[in-house]
């Protein structure tokens, strides 16, 4: 097979994941459209870069952390990354057509950009990518332990910044 | 570890898509750094291309440098002395070169009057080992 076709095809499988991914950290459409065509150039570079690898989309969800971190501290560097530029970053959702949803899902949106880099990370691989603490914690190279309260500490929060809407539409 | 309703619910909101677009610029431009194409004749570069990639005019500025030192060692007559060399040697080794300079060597000790020394010295042949016995003995008065 050609790298190219081998690339079209890793793409096909994982390219969503990793989009959701690094959206959750970038928060903006342009960067992580770099940082996922970064993810794609570095396998078609070194087409053996998965092989031996039992989970493809657990190893790419790990170049893409450690390639999001690197961006992320680059940017923070570069410019002033605060939360107002956070504010005006695009939605990480679907759009729904009932507004009650779409309310939630503009207010859950808002309620993420409030977490931390890490215990945002955490929450998105729990929640939709389906992933166990023990995958996660792989992923994020951390304890167990770690990312099972940053779970905790985030879904409180988003809990609690998200309460008045839920209690609200459920 | 169940899902309370909170978590539920928040797990179903969907992840928004990807944009369609994305899939054709991102492999495109993935092909076309992992395998750059010739913009000349529009054909893989060569591997040799990649090597010289970070400064190709060095490189070249380099292999010029070597031609011009060649070109220079071949124009200072390094190679006719070589075969000067050859010559003499095979002069040097000829029978009539060996005559020719025994007659000069003669003519020369017959210039300064040493035609004697000018004689080619009788090789010493070592004696028989029983005259050498023979000759100690005699020395010795025994015989």
């Amino acid at each position: 097979m050609r790298v190219s076709e081998s690339i079209a095809r890793l793409y096909d499988d994982h390219a969503q994941a990793l989009f959701g991914f690094l959206l959750t950290f970038t928060r903006d459409e342009a960067d992580t459209r770099d940082l996922l065509q970064d993810i794609f150039l570095k396998a078609a570079k070194d087409p053996d870069l998965l092989n031996g690898v039992a989970e493809p989309r657990r190893y790419l969800l790990r170049v893409a952390r450690n390639l999001a971190v690197d961006f992320i501290r680059r940017r923070s560097a570069r410019t002033r990354w605060n939360d107002e530029a956070a504010s005006e970053t695009i939605g990480l959702f679907a759009r729904v057509s009932d507004p009650d949803e779409q309310a939630f899902c503009d207010a859950l949106t808002a309620a993420m950009n409030e977490l931390p880099d890490e215990q945002r990370a955490v929450i998105h691989l729990k929640l939709w990518q389906g992933l166990t603490f023990e995958e996660i914690a792989a992923i994020l190279e951390l304890p167990l332990n770690t990312a099972a309260s940053r779970y905790r500490y985030g879904l409180d929060k988003l809990r609690h910044l998200l309460r008045p809407l839920y209690e609200e539409i459920k | 570890m169940k899902m309370d309703d909170f978590e539920q619910k928040l797990a179903r909101q969907e992840i928004r898509p990807i944009p369609e677009e994305w899939r054709g610029a991102i492999l495109g431009k993935v092909s076309k750094e992992a395998e750059p194409i010739s913009t000349v004749t529009g054909l893989p570069e060569p591997w040799w291309r990649n090597l010289l990639w970070p400064s190709p005019r060095a490189w070249a500025g380099l292999a010029a440098s070597w031609v011009a030192i060649f070109i220079l060692n071949a124009g200072t007559g390094e190679a006719p002395k070589k075969s000067a060399l050859k010559e003499a040697r095979a002069l040097a080794s000829s029978p009539d070169w060996s005559i020719a300079m025994a007659e000069q060597k003669l003519l020369k000790a017959e210039l300064l009057g040493l035609a004697e020394s000018a004689k080619p010295e009788k090789k010493e042949v070592p004696q028989p080992r029983s005259d050498v016995r023979t000759n100690r003995f005699r020395a010795l008065g025994l015989v």
